[in-house]
């Protein structure tokens, strides 16, 4: 029998618990904003909320909808008969970690209502998800290499690791993942010996590749993702200690690379700042996705240290398919001559 | 006059001027009277004390109880609220402006903007810290925490919990907070004022009732910042106290605040606070605001035994929080109760939360309650897109329609 699928909005949930529960994950990245309940947001409102609402309008099975902002409380009004919100804290410390470890005991409660007694037992639960954190965190290892070797081959694009964690990362199809490196590997290792600036994407939530496509194709490198449809969901690893396993998720979870929802802004920088010298940055590209009031002040707090830095930042708006806009295009051509340039005068 | 207040030099040192409040008050003494004196009194007063610097002057978003800072000992200061004033004034593009020159996304929501333009241009008094809570807005506390770190001030956010059962984890925050903080609360003396101050504006919504209109929802809708700030002050219980005599005066009297009424409106979210001429076209129709959602009592009165317990609650029952239906049911309660014909929601440009539910509640009373409902697009502070012709044809086709609705009589 084919497991019950269940679908996802946030990089904060737990995969873990879901995939112990008996169920198939499926975390929605919709590719563009669908026809339907179109009408039940307004059109001045998040894009990825509104493609998320479209995608899942008739959708009849279970929800789990992080509490990730105005937005997406929005979505659970309309589907909270069918859905479970789970408030993620948007800071990190002792009380929000036991805050957050009860909730997802009340959702590993919840998947298990109705399943048989064998897999409800808890030293079995237990067993189960000690093994789906093992599986998760093989599954992070290989994203990880995935991306380090986009990294080293200056002829594979991230695109490739949007496609990857797209399909194969939350059905920790292993086997793909290891494909996709291998096919990298095998990729020409001729050096091209023109200069590619080399820059960071960041973003609250990335939308789609097209920008990645759009950046690289304008002769820069992208060599960091810094959003949840990027390194922002596989870059980290839960704690292997099984003796408090909630606990560890919770906290393994909160404490993983920060989105621009969360609230701890010395974290966040410290973050940025890593990205920067370990990537051996040039530049960072910010893509706001409209009406997202959570990376606005995100960008308004990085372009400070940037500007006080002398980092150059380039911020862009958008909606899906941004990377197809001329508008956009002109910017990210007139961004990478003034990184050029910039580039060029240091040496 | 209107030149002075367009004189930044003049109004900064004027905010830090003892005498100007002085002055302000024998104006509020002599102009006023009644609950407005109330009104304008506190407002003087809070302002000052947030300027002197005497008490801690606590920043805080519109949504965290104004009891939890008095029993601090400090003084509410709320820029939402400054935002909504210099609007009034006519200072907000000035403002926005200066926001937007410094990076702030001119689709973020406009009141935000303003806060940061008069925080920018050094009009704000300067905080001692700033509490924001996590509820019902994203901006807010986003927006706070900038400005902490502009000031160099603690930032405290309270993440209200969206469920009741999850209430313990919001009281453990604010003790946190006060531990963090230092200062031995008054939660007693404070409560006791709030709950003073609770019983007269019950008295007030229940006279609110009453038909012809008594108390337009202009006028209070211009006082909101009573609402936000004044619970658990003196001028509180005085203001509410005030308004109830008022009203009962004018229900005595039979004096409607326009001749003639015929339809009771419900107003949702706040108002423009700039010139504009929606209340006039109502008046003009002879539909008025007869309540609005932001004057429920949407809390139960504080239990001293049962403090951090009651500022918890005070936050999660907030009207605008928890679920769709919560909300619905407690407008069509008010609809019930003040006995209206039609409702106008207010969908400010920016604002995540009140935009996003506007179409849904709309769509539930309009569509499966048959209940006339006009949802207006536009912005709290900033004038530039006040479009007066176009909105005015709308409030009048909507007045037109409930007249269809009720029969033309």
């Amino acid at each position: 029998m084919s497991k019950a699928t269940l679908k996802i909005n946030c990089s904060y949930i737990p995969s873990e618990i879901i995939t112990a529960a008996g169920y198939q994950l499926n975390r929605v990245w919709p590719n563009n904003i669908g026809s339907k309940g179109r009408d039940l947001l307004p059109t001045n409102y998040c894009p990825y909320s509104r493609a998320f609402l479209s995608e899942i309008i008739d959708e009849k099975d279970k929800l789990i909808l992080a509490n990730s902002c105005d937005a997406m409380r929005r979505v659970y009004d309309i589907k909270n008969n069918i859905s479970y919100l789970l408030q993620v804290p948007r800071k990190i410390n002792k009380t929000n970690i036991n805050f957050y470890k009860e909730k997802l005991i009340e959702i590993q409660n919840l998947l298990l209502k109705n399943k048989d007694k064998q897999l409800k037992n808890e030293i079995s639960q237990n067993k189960l998800l000690e093994k789906e954190v093992m599986e998760f965190n093989e599954t992070r290892e290989l994203m990880k290499k995935l991306r380090d070797e986009i990294l080293i081959n200056d002829k594979a694009s991230f695109s490739i690791l949007v496609n990857v964690l797209k399909n194969n990362y939350y059905k920790k199809d292993k086997e793909k993942i290891k494909k996709a490196i291998k096919k990298i590997k095998n990729y020409s290792k001729i050096k091209n010996n023109d200069y590619y600036p080399k820059v960071i994407i960041s973003s609250s939530c990335l939308l789609d590749k097209s920008l990645i496509k759009k950046v690289e194709k304008s002769g820069m490198e992208v060599v960091a993702l810094d959003s949840c449809l990027g390194e922002r969901t596989f870059d980290f690893e839960v704690d292997k200690n099984y003796d408090n396993i909630m606990e560890n998720l919770a906290s393994s979870y909160l404490n993983k690379k920060l989105c621009p929802r969360m609230m701890d802004l010395n974290k966040r920088l410290a973050e940025i700042k890593d990205l920067v010298f370990n990537r051996n940055a040039d530049g960072l590209i910010y893509f706001i996705p409209k009406f997202c009031d959570q990376s606005s002040y995100d960008f308004k707090f990085i372009k400070e240290w940037a500007q006080k830095n002398n980092f150059p930042i380039l911020k862009l708006e958008g909606e899906y398919n941004a990377g197809q806009k001329g508008q956009l295009t002109t910017r990210i051509e007139a961004f990478k001559e003034s990184l050029k340039i910039a580039v060029n005068n240091e040496v | 006059m209107y030149k002075l207040f367009n004189n930044k030099t003049f109004i900064k040192k004027a905010l830090n001027i003892g005498l100007s409040y002085e002055i302000a008050k024998i104006i509020a003494h002599w102009k006023a009277e009644g609950f407005m004196k109330e009104a304008f009194l506190f407002n003087i007063e809070e302002t000052k004390k947030a300027y002197n610097n005497n008490k801690p002057t606590v920043w805080c978003s519109t949504f965290v109880p104004s009891e939890l800072i008095y029993s601090i000992g400090g003084v509410p200061f709320m820029p939402e609220v400054a935002a909504g004033f210099v609007s009034k004034i006519g200072m907000a593009a000035e403002t926005l402006h200066k926001a937007e020159s410094d990076w702030f996304n001119n689709d973020l929501c406009s009141i935000h903007r303003c806060g940061t333009g008069l925080m920018l241009e050094g009009y704000m008094p300067e905080p001692d810290y700033i509490i924001a809570s996590s509820h019902l807005c994203d901006g807010a506390k986003r927006y706070l925490q900038h400005i902490s770190q502009e000031y160099e001030v603690p930032f405290y956010l309270l993440e209200t919990s969206y469920y009741n059962n999850e209430i313990k984890y919001l009281i453990k925050q604010i003790k946190e907070l006060i531990d963090d903080i230092g200062i031995t609360p008054n939660f007693e003396k404070v409560f006791k004022r709030s709950n003073k101050a609770y019983n007269y504006h019950k008295k007030v919504n229940e006279l609110r009732k009453k038909d012809p209109v008594v108390f337009s929802g202009e006028r209070a809708l211009n006082l909101v910042t009573m609402e936000f700030m004044s619970f658990g002050s003196k001028k509180g219980i005085k203001f509410y106290k005030k308004l109830a005599n008022t009203l009962e005066k004018r229900i005595r009297n039979n004096e409607g605040i326009i001749d003639q009424q015929r339809y009771r409106l419900l107003w949702l979210h706040l108002k423009p606070y700039y010139s504009q001429e929606i209340f006039t076209t109502l008046r003009e129709k002879k539909a008025v605001i007869a309540f609005e959602e932001y004057y429920q009592l949407y809390w139960e009165k504080l239990n001293i035994d049962k403090p951090y317990y009651s500022l918890a609650k005070k936050m999660i029952n907030h009207f605008g929080w928890g679920e769709l239906k919560e909300q619905k049911n407690d407008i069509l309660e008010l609809i019930n109760n003040y006995n209206i014909d039609g409702v106008i929601g207010f969908s400010q440009w920016g604002c995540r939360q009140n935009n996003g539910r506007m179409g849904m509640l709309k769509k539930e009373l309009k569509d499966e309650n048959n209940i006339p409902f006009l949802n207006i697009h536009g912005d709290l502070v900033d004038s530039r897109n006040y479009q007066e012709g176009q909105l005015r044809t709308r409030l009048q086709a909507f007045v037109e329609l409930i007249d269809m609705k009720k029969g033309g009589k």
